[in-house]
C-alpha cells in the first residue's frame, strides 16, 4: 500500500466545552477528488483548519506526504503544497489582483522575484477566467470574481491538497459552472482536490468520494453513491423529509 | 528606469545636499540648527516607526524604549572613553538585540493588546536604568564626556550626524517597502490570516520589521546624548519620544515613505509656532492644531495631496 497523501488519525478539537471535531480519521491519495458534506455547525471548516495548520488539534496526529505536520504553522503547510480557500473570501484590499496572486505565488510557490511572482499571477487569472480583472481591487469584483481570485491564489502556490470551503456559496448557476470548470482544470493537474459543498448535484457530479461529518463525528466515507445511499447519512444531513428528494438524486 | 528608481535617488541626492550644504548655509544660526536636528531626529524616529506601525499596521509606542536605550548605550560607553562612532554602532545594536526577542513575543498580541505592550517596554527600561545606579548614574543622570567642547562645534556635528541618519532611515523604509519584505509586510497589514494561509511567515517577517525599525531610533537616541550632553531617565524615557513620531507619521502619511519627512516638517513648524505664541499653553495648543489637522486630513497631508492631484 502506497502512503497516503494526508492521514488523519483520531483528531478532536475543543472549543470549551463543544466537541467541534470528535476522533476524526481519514485519508486521501494522491489526486483524488474528495467532497466533504455535513450540515450547518457540523465541523467542516474546523476540520480544514486543523489541517491547514490554522487551529491546533486538542488531540491526534495528523500527516502530509509522510510526515507529521500535527501543530505546524499555517506558512509552513502552505509552502509544502497544502492549501484552502477561505469560506469568507479573504482577499488583501489595498492590493490589484494581479498583486493578491502574485504574493501567493511569491511566498507560497517559491517565485524569486517579484516580475516572476507577477508573471505566475497573470496566467493564473487568464486561465481562471478573470485576466479583466487584473488591475482591479477585490472590492470592485463580483463575488464569483473574488472566489476565482481565492482560486487563483491557492493554484499559483502549486499545491498538492487543495482545500475549497465552500467555493460556490451565494453564486448562481451560471456562475457556479464556471468555477467548476476552473477546478476542472485544477484537478487535471493532479492535485488532490477536497470540496466542502452543500449542494449535492456539485458533489456528484466533481467527486467519486465523499466525507460525511454530523456534530463533529465522520458519519461515513466512500465513494459517493454508496454513501449518499447510506440511511443515517440521509436521516442525519438532510433529515427525513429532503430523503426522499436526495435519493432521487442519486439514482 | 522606474519610478521608485528614480524616487530613490531623488531621496538620495537631495538628501546628500542637505547633509552636505545645510551646515554650511546654517552656519553661525543656532537657533536654525537646533531646529533642523530636532526635525532630523524626529524625522528618524518617525521612518522607524512607519516600518512597524504604517508598513506593518502594529501600532508600537515602543519608539520611545528603544531612543532611551541608544542614549544609554552611547553615553555610557563613551564616559568610558568609547569613541563616538563606536557608540553609535554599539545603541544601534543594543537596540536590534534587545527588539528580536521583544519583538518576538510582543507582535503575537493585536491592536489595542500590542499597544499597550509596547508601551510597557519603555517603563520597563526607565525602571531599570534609574535602579541600576552604578552603572547608569540612576535618577541623577550621566554627563557625556567630550561634549566639553566647542558649542557650535557639537551643534554643527550633531546637525550633520542626525541629517544623515535621517536620509538613511528614509532610504531604510523605501528598501524595506519596495521589497520581498515589504510585500509579505503588506500582506500581514491588510489580512494577517489570509498571509499565513498564503505562505507569508507573519511571526518572523513582523519581527524583522521590528528590529529594523529599532535600530535607527537607538541611533537616535545615542546621537540626542552626544548634542544634549547630559542625559537622565525621565529625560530619554519620556513617552513623547514614541508618540511625536506617530503623530508626525499621522500628520504627513501613515506607510507612505515620504510621508514622515513631510509629517515632522510640519510637527516642528507646529511646535515652534505654538511654542513661540502661547507660551503657557503650549502643550494643549499643539493637541488642539494637531487634531484639527487630522480631521481635515484624516488620511496624513502627502496622500491627500496626491488624491486631490488625480481628482482633478
Ligand atoms: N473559533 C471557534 N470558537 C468557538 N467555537 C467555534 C469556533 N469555530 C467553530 N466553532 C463551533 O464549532 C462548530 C463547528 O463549526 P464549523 O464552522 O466548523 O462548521 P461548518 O461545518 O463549517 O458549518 P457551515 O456549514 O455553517 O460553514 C460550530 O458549532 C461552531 O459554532
Ligand atoms: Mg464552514
Amino acid at each position: 500500500m502506497t502512503a497516503a497523501l494526508l492521514d488523519v488519525r483520531h483528531v478532536s478539537r475543543r472549543f470549551g466545552g463543544l466537541k467541534a471535531i470528535d476522533d476524526v480519521s481519514f485519508r486521501l491519495n494522491e489526486g483524488e477528488i474528495v467532497g466533504m458534506i455535513g450540515s450547518n455547525g457540523a465541523g467542516k471548516t474546523t476540520l480544514v483548519n486543523l489541517v491547514t495548520g490554522h487551529l491546533r488539534p486538542s488531540q491526534g496526529e495528523i500527516s502530509f506526504r509522510g510526515q507529521r505536520i500535527t501543530g505546524r504553522k499555517p506558512h509552513e503547510l502552505a509552502s509544502r503544497g497544502l492549501m484552502r480557500t477561505f469560506q469568507v473570501v479573504q482577499p488583501f484590499n489595498a492590493l490589484t489582483a494581479l498583486d493578491n496572486v502574485a504574493a501567493a505565488a511569491m511566498f507560497a510557490g517559491g517565485a524569486r522575484s517579484l516580475s516572476g511572482a507577477r508573471e505566475q499571477a497573470d496566467a493564473a487569472l487568464s486561465s481562471l477566467g478573470i485576466g479583466h480583472c487584473r488591475d482591479h481591487l477585490p472590492i470592485r469584483m463580483t463575488l464569483a470574481e473574488r472566489k476565482r481570485l481565492e482560486l487563483a491564489r491557492a493554484w499559483v502556490a502549486k499545491p498538492k491538497l487543495l482545500f475549497l470551503d465552500e467555493v460556490n456559496a451565494g453564486l448562481n448557476t451560471g456562475e457556479i459552472e464556471g468555477v467548476l470548470g476552473m477546478i476542472r482544470k485544477i484537478a487535471a493537474e493532479g492535485v488532490a482536490i477536497v470540496i466542502i459543498e452543500h449542494l449535492m448535484k456539485v458533489v456528484k457530479g466533481l467527486c467519486p468520494q465523499l466525507i460525511v461529518l454530523h456534530r463533529g463525528q465522520l458519519l461515513a466515507s466512500g465513494p459517493t453513491d454508496e454513501v449518499a445511499r447510506n440511511p443515517s447519512v440521509i436521516e442525519a444531513y438532510l433529515g427525513t423529509r429532503g430523503a426522499a428528494a436526495m435519493l432521487g438524486e442519486v439514482r | 528606469m522606474t519610478s521608485r528608481g528614480r524616487l530613490a535617488i531623488a531621496i538620495a541626492v537631495i538628501g546628500g545636499l542637505a547633509c552636505a550644504g545645510l551646515p554650511l548655509i546654517l552656519a553661525g544660526e543656532p537657533y536654525l540648527m537646533r531646529l533642523v536636528t530636532m526635525f532630523s531626529l524626529l524625522l528618524v524616529l518617525a521612518a522607524s516607526w512607519n516600518i512597524v506601525g504604517g508598513f506593518t499596521g502594529y501600532p508600537s509606542f515602543a519608539t520611545g524604549a528603544f531612543f532611551g536605550l541608544g542614549a544609554y548605550v552611547a553615553a555610557i560607553l563613551q564616559a568610558k572613553g568609547v569613541d563616538w562612532r563606536l557608540a553609535l554602532v554599539a545603541a544601534g545594536l543594543a537596540g536590534g538585540i534587545l527588539a528580536a526577542p521583544v519583538g518576538y513575543g510582543v507582535l503575537r498580541l493585536r491592536g489595542h493588546y500590542f499597544a499597550v505592550a509596547s508601551l510597557m517596554l519603555g517603563t520597563i527600561l526607565k525602571e531599570l536604568t534609574t535602579g541600576w545606579s552604578d552603572l547608569t548614574g540612576g535618577g541623577m543622570g550621566l554627563t557625556i564626556a567630550g561634549a566639553g567642547g566647542d558649542p557650535e562645534v557639537l551643534a554643527s556635528f550633531a546637525l550633520r550626524v542626525s541629517l544623515a541618519l535621517a536620509v538613511l532611515t528614509v532610504l531604510l523604509g523605501a528598501a524595506i517597502k519596495w521589497s520581498r519584505l515589504g510585500f509579505g509586510l503588506d500582506c500581514i497589514r491588510m489580512n494577517e490570516t489570509a498571509a499565513a494561509g498564503i505562505g507569508v511567515d507573519a511571526q518572523r517577517l513582523k519581527t524583522y520589521a521590528f528590529i529594523l525599525s529599532s535600530i535607527p531610533s537607538a541611533v537616535a537616541g545615542a546621537v540626542y546624548a552626544g548634542w544634549i550632553g547630559y542625559i537622565d531617565p525621565t529625560d530619554v524615557y519620556d513617552v513623547m519620544w514614541s508618540v511625536k513620531p506617530i503623530v508626525a507619521v499621522l500628520l504627513g502619511g501613515v506607510g507612505t515613505i515620504l510621508g514622515p519627512v513631510v509629517g515632522a516638517a510640519i510637527f516642528v513648524a507646529l511646535e515652534e509656532i505654538v511654542w513661540r505664541n502661547v507660551l503657557s499653553f503650549s502643550a494643549g495648543g499643539l493637541g488642539v492644531l494637531i487634531v484639527l489637522l487630522l480631521l481635515v486630513l484624516p488620511a496624513g497631508v502627502l496622500p491627500s495631496l496626491v488624491s486631490r492631484k488625480t481628482r482633478s
